[in-house]
């Protein structure tokens, strides 16, 4: 997949000097080049959390074997929003877990960062981060609820870390 | 039953908790397969307490009873309690050793019960 | 049947220095209040609202359900939000009640109350102004409450609040409205760099603003002029949305009612902002220009 992106990438930012049966190499674009880079994320996240957030919408009280309720599908609803405001084209997807409280979690466990958040409902959120980088860094804990500027600089790590 | 700790259930005990495929997450940060902190978020967290099982006649294996495909994660009463959460015994008709981890669960506190989590059964295949 | 405050009959309050006009071109309000999804609702229940909603609204049908919508703040420049289609929509229908001869309407769906007040082509020039509107939603509100609260359904938690103020405006002896919008907002001035090749034929225009709340983004106002067509007659008109959208200070009905007056007075104001001096004389601006 990586390997088809960047022959796709190299197709966009790089001009033909000559017709195309040409032996000519290419001029570099570098306003394509941007324009690549900054393209709107390819929804592919999109596909794969909503899936999970469809299965796990249909669970029944007690999922987990305990009393777990099913996560609402307006809660589903809501992490599609954030992640559609936060997500960038080179943002790894997110693990996304059903959560004993009966909301979700939207996790992310690489490139020496874990960031965590809890979707308890629509603008009942908890943030959890940690730079693993950053050891003298305590983790931020943080609850949220219409505001998610907190999210910014962990998403940004992960993207280009 | 008085919804308190009494202490009845000792500082290194091992508190069981199932967990579901879907909640073990891949922290690629630590190279591990562990329980995601989402799993342990309610407020009344069901737990088992392994001695009172063994006092009863059963081990681990009871609280995977009828539960084809989860796994089974352990922390202490003590580390628990280490985040001043109540750890109470409320056992039930059908399982004796059923205790409860009371409290809320923030990002932090759950994380903390995840740090002080290992492994007492890691469920391979898929149910 | 739903008892009417008796505070409908007395000339309503209204916030100072708002624009106030005799006529205005004002063909909806909806009213909307987006709360936490009642999982416990089933289809059955419906039928017993519609027994405590009968005498007012005696025409009950089913619509598709709208998908629930989220203000958030704290991201420069969003994506605007791709369409999830059915996927994450309420399980059961959206429900209208209404009336034949009247111009309210009632929907009710597991995560949303609205209320429409439409005008009706025999009563165009009669509208009974946003406190009389909010009363009835609000009395309509409460017998939800009641309902929801005796058949054990769950309770209402509010966590968003929409107002929309739709007009359908004409210019008097204008056919050529949609190239003529400038008359009609100060948004547009008509003027180009240089002559365009070609007649302009219409034009759209959408706007977001953002409201805040003591000093915290709260909400945003949404304004779309577009061209259309009057159904009855095929004339040219220009319609104005303008839509406040947010979240209310607190989860409780209180909160929300709230809310939607904060959200009304963002309507209204932008709606004098947004269209011209030469509009607010011809729909009888009373409070006089800014």
């Amino acid at each position: 997949m990586a390997r088809a992106n960047a022959q796709r990438v190299e197709d966009l930012f790089y001009e033909p000097t000559g017709s195309s049966a040409s032996a000519s190499p290419k001029a570099a674009n570098y306003p394509n080049f941007v324009s690549a880079f900054n393209a709107p994320p390819e929804r592919k996240w999109q596909i794969e959390v909503q899936s999970r957030l469809l299965k796990y919408a249909k669970m029944q009280n007690g999922w987990d074997s305990y009393r777990a309720p099913p996560v609402g599908w307006d809660t589903g609803m809501f992490a599609l929003y954030i992640l559609n405001d936060v997500m960038r084209t080179r943002t790894p997807i997110p693990q996304v877990v059903p959560s004993a409280a009966g909301g979700v979690q939207l996790e992310w466990h690489q490139k020496g960062i874990d960031l965590e958040l809890h979707i308890a409902g629509p603008y009942q959120c908890e943030l959890w981060f940690r730079d693993h980088q950053q050891p003298n860094d305590p983790p931020v804990s943080l609850e949220l609820t219409d505001n998610f500027s907190a999210l910014l600089r962990p998403i940004e790590l992960l993207t280009t870390r | 039953m008085a919804a308190v700790d009494d202490g009845s259930i000792a500082d290194d005990a091992r508190l069981l908790r199932r967990i579901r495929p879907d909640q073990i997450v891949d922290d690629e940060n630590s190279g591990t397969r562990r329980p995601s902190s989402a799993a342990f978020k309610d407020a009344e967290l069901s737990v088992d307490s392994e001695p009172i099982l063994n006092d009863n006649g059963f081990d681990w294996r009871f609280s995977l009873q009828g539960h084809a495909g989860y796994s089974l994660a352990q922390f202490t009463a003590g580390h628990a309690r280490a985040k001043m959460l109540p750890v109470i015994h409320t056992p039930l008709q059908n399982n004796p050793a059923h205790s409860e981890v009371h409290g809320k669960k923030t990002q932090g506190v759950a994380n903390h019960l995840v740090a002080g989590t290992s492994w007492v059964h890691l469920e391979l295949k898929s149910p | 049947m739903i008892q009417r405050p008796e505070s409908i009959f007395r000339e309503p309050d209204r916030v100072r220095d708002l624009p106030d006009f005799m006529a205005p071109p004002l063909v909806e309000v909806i009213l909307s209040i987006q709360f936490a999804a009642l999982g416990n609702l089933k289809s059955a229940h419906i039928g017993l609202l519609w027994e405590r909603l009968r005498s007012d609204y005696p025409d009950v049908t089913e619509q598709a359900p709208l998908q629930a919508v989220f203000e958030t703040f704290g991201i420069p420049n969003p994506t605007p939000m791709m369409q999830i289609q059915a996927l994450f929509t309420p399980q059961l229908p959206r429900y209208w009640f209404e009336r034949s001869d009247s111009p309210n309407l009632l929907q009710f769906q597991q995560d949303r109350i609205i209320h429409n007040w439409r005008q009706q082509p025999e009563n165009s020039h009669i509208y009974p102004r946003y406190e009389s509107v909010k009363a009835a939603f609000e009395d309509e509100i409460q017998l939800i409450e009641r309902w929801l609260s005796d058949e054990s359904i769950g309770e209402l938690r509010p966590n968003q609040c929409e107002v929309t103020y739709t007009n359908i405006i004409s210019l008097p002896e204008e056919e050529a409205v949609h190239g003529s919008i400038d008359r009609i907002t100060p948004l547009w001035t008509g003027k180009f760099s240089e002559e365009p090749p070609n007649k302009l034929e219409r034009t759209r225009i959408e706007m977001t603003f953002l409201f805040s709340h003591d000093e915290k983004p709260t909400g945003r106002v949404y304004v779309n002029f577009q061209p259309a067509f009057r159904p009855n007659d095929g004339g040219r008109v220009v319609k104005l949305d303008i839509t406040a959208r947010g979240r209310p200070q607190g989860e409780s009905v209180a909160d929300a009612l709230a809310f939607l007056d904060l959200e009304r007075e963002q309507v209204v104001r932008t709606f004098g902002a947004v269209t011209t001096t030469e509009m607010h004389k011809l729909w009888g601006r009373t409070d006089g220009p800014r």
